[in-house]
């Protein structure tokens, strides 16, 4: 107890903020309070945590360590601030005796949402403990794992504002909630049998079916080839057994997704080490509690065979593209249910057809997933908020790179580097692609989960919604308004037509440099960076399609200085979906005549060459592009991948970086690519020589993988090339790596490598995409340097 | 090619050279009193309008393009009936034109003969008369051989009230045609692409197939014909001046196989594609059948079909709901059609 008589002990107020509730930090602050001997009180208020402390000063220091020394998993303190509390009121008020834990207060929400967290170890222990109260419940949670994003419908978080509202807590649940010493002591998510949502099984008629046990009833299903929606944290997904070709091929058929690799759930790190090569970094981040899907490395199939019998492989149409597999371990009660029951790997979908979005309520489910499932396993507990499972992968070894923000990596919060004025707020509406959208304010960056293509109509009303939320969360007027300078993007054209605030347009590229340089807190006022912006297409200022650019600049402006040399786009969108049209456009450049192009390239045969020809010559619907993406896609056509058409996004590329990495010959002669200067000054990566060579090649039938590589040599040692000579003509030392094309691991990781050796520091992405998912955070880096800047300048006194 | 065969710069200075042209070419072709009177304007009884309707129409609208003659057209024939569709969206019978002439000095003559003859049949079918006129020659290379622009006035009929902002949840929306045919047959034109093409262009006038559809029902919400930027662009129009939200079914759009083709090969949408005989309508949904039925009695409407529906959800946007169940948001055009795909 505290010794009253001491004269130096008085009251603080210490304020905690950052992701700090739901997240078991007030219990942690009640023992550190009561282990200490402190008297006074913690509550969850809307800009975080208020601890009220008597203590003297050294006490109060020995406690804020102790806290930051205990603190849970998921939290994370972004700032504290003590001041002594003088208002007599309150000294009056609070107890000298113990420690307490007050109801929250409520108010302007300034904290971080807290993630949706794996089942922890304890519960799951409990969940099969035959003599556990929750034995087999499957919404077994506590303080330190279960739903919480999906859940909470408004800060700050406590039960009556989740959507557990429904589910007032049993006697023996709230035993525990009031226990200071248990694990669910204030665990605003306890539930048990007695007092929690339920789970039931429904047929495609909608009827319900009671069978004596759902999992052990559902893994008979899906060994029989069935599939399976189910409803989980962040939205429903489709399952079937991963091993069984006709479930997977029918699940593809149905949802309308014919080629594009499908995620798999695997029991536990030992059955993912059977299908994919897992280093001990990717194990730990496969069973981090944000339990992202981690792309790993797929094993050869050689040994594979060794080590599995013919039944235990997985289906060929999993990820008939790539040479990775995305992989996850169970992270709800539902899914180790499952999971127990059925044991093999499981295919682990997002619930929705093609083109919209995942399915989160029972309703929708009934109407857009019975027609793809014949099972549909449901549960009484509302998802308030959508979110995908996070696709993430580990480069050179050792570094994290999220690539879909998702589940766990999203909303992502990022302090604002130095320099910047976080005072001005900014909102930035992202890409129409994998769109996401930031907010920038005093908070630092907010960056919305992934939403997806502004197209799909459910989706652009997903994109309004949060945006509006993003604005509410605002407390002052938003200063700029920043959009993708694309004139056809949906974003960029509904920005303009309201009645906004400023409006602050940010070329595509710059923007991915931005989000680069923001992830790798690169200060406001420091040294120009040299980026290269490896991506498909995004509006360039000069209204032709950018996508290879080396820009140099800082967050407020950049110049170009080299390029992939600009080439035709016969049928604009079309040449995009099929890759025939950008080898024909690829070669014409180079020179190469139709008969002779005809004989190598059979998918050249039956095209209307001489239209082709006619629409580049008159620039009838054929943009210019110097994108380095199709380039890609005009390298894998000439390999006969996908050249008469792609059915999902960067599909022609992601084969060839698959060619490429299965070549047992990585130490292969590049290709040559020259880099050249034009009359501008610009120098120009051209890639006219290598078609030459590679005719030669394909009429030697040397092998497609061995091209490959040589492609993807090519270019690397002409990108460093370009860099080096840059390097001549500019000060630069650090280069940023961005845009949609570093997802080629073949190439990125070989990139970053060569530019480290050319004693210049690579900069590349970890939480924050590459992809155009990414885009949201740089625009709104660049329109807030872009106010400061002005703001600045207003500032100075006139001469 | 004698001079004589050429437009000289003197035929545009309002001398001797300028009233040659005009009697040798327009009043033989245009043939009307009006016109005959010589004066600087032409004189309309009111009288007459008021016995036709309650409320003058009146539009203008400039014609270039190229090239100047197309498979099922030129730029004459366009220059009529695109005004004279201006008017006929608007519920309106058109009854007389201006036609204001902007030649390239040297133009060929007998190009010239045939795009006025173009206009004075097309004038001539639609029932209206091109009343007053003018003629300018530009220096080579100011204008590129002819321009014309074209005024009309024609007269709504009581109790008519076309407009987009009246479109309304539950309506039905009406093509009165194939998508694109203008378009295509311009483009395919237009350069040598080495593309087969055996489509012509839909330009033809359009107040007579309004009139039949007002007959079977005044209170029709809209009509708009979708020239410039296409079917996509005016549906954009109505869900915008309406605040309602469009959807349109991918497969029941009208769409020629060779323009099907055609756009496959260039990359082109057929939703985005120019007409200058085709129109789009909502209608309430209990006034459909009977407005689909006369417009397909009707010569210009017989390939009529219902396209889509107006709906509440998502205001002020058109989305194209294709065969596989799946939605995407259908942009108005601006400018070339640059892809948004990354
Ligand atoms: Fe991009
Ligand atoms: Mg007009
Ligand atoms: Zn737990
Ligand atoms: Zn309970």
């Amino acid at each position: 107890m505290p010794k009253d008589a001491d004269s130096s002990v008085q009251l603080f107020r210490l304020c905690y903020q950052g992701c700090v509730q739901g997240v078991g930090f007030r219990p942690v602050v009640w023992h550190v309070a009561r282990s200490c001997g402190l008297a006074g009180q913690v509550k969850n208020t809307a800009g975080g945590v208020e601890v009220l402390l008597w203590a003297d000063e050294q006490q109060c220091q020995i406690f804020t360590q102790q806290v930051s020394a205990l603190l849970p998993p998921q939290a994370d303190i972004h700032r504290l601030d003590i001041e002594p509390v003088n208002d007599a009121l309150t000294l009056e008020q609070i107890s000298r005796q113990a420690f307490s834990i007050q109801p929250s207060s409520s108010g302007f929400q300034h904290t971080r949402m807290p993630a949706d967290t794996a089942t922890c170890p304890d519960c799951l222990q409990e969940l099969f403990d035959p003599d556990n109260r929750r034995y087999r419940y499957p919404f077994i949670n506590c303080t330190y794992c279960g739903p919480r994003y999906t859940v909470i419908r408004k800060l700050p978080y406590d039960r009556a504002s989740t959507t557990l509202v429904g589910f007032p807590m049993c006697s023996a649940c709230d035993e525990e909630y009031q226990n200071p010493e248990h694990r669910r002591f204030h665990a605003q998510t306890n539930v048990c049998p007695e007092c929690g949502p339920r789970l039931w099984l429904e047929n495609p008629q909608a009827e319900s079916i009671t069978p004596e046990d759902t999992f052990t009833f559902l893994a008979q299903r899906l060994r029989q080839g069935e599939i399976v929606a189910l409803k989980g944290l962040g939205g429903f997904h489709l399952c079937c057994d991963a091993r069984n070709e006709t479930a997977v091929k029918c699940l593809r058929q149905r949802k309308g997704r014919p080629a594009k690799a499908l995620a798999l759930m695997l029991a536990d790190t030992e059955a993912a080490k059977a299908h994919v090569e897992l280093s001990s970094t990717e194990a730990d981040y496969l069973s981090s509690p944000q339990a992202p899907i981690l792309l790993c490395r797929k094993r050869s199939l050689h040994t594979i065979e060794a080590a599995l019998s013919q039944q235990q492989l997985l289906a060929e149409s999993i990820a008939p593209d790539s040479h990775e597999l995305g992989i996850m371990l169970p992270y709800t009660p539902i899914h180790h249910l499952l999971m127990q029951a059925f044991g093999g790997p499981l295919v682990m979908t997002s619930g929705n057809p093609s083109g919209q979005l995942q399915v989160i309520n029972n309703e929708d489910a009934r109407k857009a997933l019975a027609p793809l499932a014949g099972w549909l396993l449901l549960h009484d507990r509302p998802i308030e908020r959508r979110i995908d499972d996070a696709v993430v992968r580990v480069v050179a070894g050792k570094a994290l790179q999220v690539l879909r923000p998702g589940r766990g990596f999203a909303p992502l919060y990022l302090p604002l580097p130095a320099g910047f004025n976080p005072e001005v707020p900014v909102l930035a509406l992202g890409g129409d692609l994998k769109n996401t959208l930031c907010l920038s304010d005093e908070q630092g960056l907010h960056m919305t989960p992934f939403i997806g293509d502004l197209a799909a109509p459910d989706a652009y009303q997903a994109h309004r919604q949060a945006r509006i939320e993003l604005q509410q969360e605002c407390r002052a007027d938003i200063a700029s308004l920043a959009c993708d300078a694309h004139p056809n993007y949906i974003s960029t054209r509904q920005a303009r037509s309201e009645n906004s605030p400023p409006l602050a347009f940010v070329q595509h590229h710059h923007a991915h440099m931005a989000s680069c340089l923001v992830d790798n807190a690169y200060p406001l006022n420091g040294p120009s960076v040299l980026a290269l912006c490896l991506d498909g297409t995004g509006y360039g200022e000069d209204g032709s399609l950018w996508g290879g650019e080396c820009l140099l600049g800082d967050y407020a402006n950049y110049r170009r200085v080299g390029q992939v040399k600009p080439f035709p786009l016969p049928g604009g969108k079309q040449a995009i979906l099929q890759p025939w049209r950008i080898l024909a456009s690829q070669l014409h450049q180079a020179g190469m005549d139709w008969s002779a192009a005809r004989t190598v390239w059979s998918c050249l045969g039956d095209k209307p060459l001489d239209t082709i020809t006619a629409m580049i010559d008159k620039g009838v619907n054929t943009p210019i592009t110097s994108s380095m993406g199709r380039l890609f896609d005009a390298m894998a056509a000439a390999l006969g991948c996908y050249a008469e058409g792609i059915s999902y996004e960067g599909q022609a590329a992601i084969k060839l970086e698959q060619l490429a990495q299965s070549s047992d010959c990585q130490d292969v002669e590049p290709y040559t690519l020259q880099c050249q200067q034009n009359a501008q000054g610009l120098l120009q990566l051209e890639a006219a020589p290598l078609w030459y060579q590679l005719v030669d090649d394909l009429r030697a039938s040397r092998p497609r993988c061995e091209i490959a590589v040589a492609f993807h040599l090519g270019v690397i040692r002409c990108l460093l090339d370009m860099v080096y000579r840059l390097g001549q003509m500019h000060p630069f030392q650090h280069v940023v790596l961005t845009g949609g094309v570093m997802q080629n691991r073949f190439l990125s990781e070989r990139l970053e490598q060569g530019i480290a050796q050319l004693g210049y520091t690579p900069l590349c992405h970890q939480r924050v995409p590459c992809n155009d998912a990414g885009l949201s955070v740089g625009q709104a880096a660049v329109a807030l340097a872009r106010v400061q800047g002005q703001q600045q300048g207003e500032g100075e006194p006139n001469a | 090619m004698s001079d004589k065969e050429r437009i000289s710069l003197a035929q545009g200075e309002g001398g001797l050279a300028s009233s040659q042209l005009v009697e040798s070419l327009f009043l033989q072709a245009f043939d009307n009193e009006h016109l005959y009177q010589r004066e600087d304007q032409a004189r309309l009884e009111l009288a007459d309008f008021i016995r036709q309707g309650d409320r003058l129409a009146f539009t203008t609208d400039s014609y270039v393009v190229d090239p100047i003659e197309f498979p099922g057209g030129d730029i004459g024939c366009l220059a009529v009936n695109g005004t004279i569709n201006d008017l006929a969206v608007g519920g309106a019978i058109p009854r007389y034109l201006s036609c204001a002439l902007i030649l390239e000095e040297g133009l060929e003559r007998a190009l010239l003969e045939r795009i006025v003859a173009s206009m004075a049949s097309a004038a001539r079918e639609a029932n209206v008369s091109i009343v007053t006129g003018d003629t300018k020659v530009v220096p080579r290379g100011k204008a590129d051989r002819v321009f014309i622009n074209t005024a009309g006035v024609g007269v709504i009929p009581q109790g008519v009230e076309l407009a987009a902002r009246r479109c309304e949840p539950g309506d039905v929306l009406i093509a009165s045609g194939y998508l694109g045919d203008h378009g295509a047959a311009v483009l395919a034109a237009r350069g040598d692409l080495a593309l087969e093409m055996d489509v012509c262009s839909d330009s033809r006038p359009l107040h007579g197939l309004v009139q039949e559809m007002l007959k079977v029902s005044p209170d029709i919400h809209a009509i708009r014909d979708a020239t410039r930027g296409g079917v996509a662009t005016v549906l954009n129009e109505f869900a915008q001046m309406s605040q309602t939200g469009i959807v349109l079914q991918e497969g029941s759009l009208p769409v020629r196989p060779q323009v099907r083709g055609f756009c496959e090969i260039l990359g082109l949408e057929p939703w985005y594609l120019a007409n200058e005989g085709m129109l789009v309508a909502a209608v309430s949904a209990s006034a459909a059948d009977e407005v689909l039925s006369s417009m397909r009695a009707h010569p210009y409407g017989c390939d009529a079909q219902v396209i889509g529906q107006v709906v509440a959800e998502l205001p002020g946007k058109v989305q194209l709901q294709s065969g596989f169940g799946g939605r995407r948001l259908l942009e108005p055009l601006t400018g070339e059609q640059l892809p948004r795909i990354c």
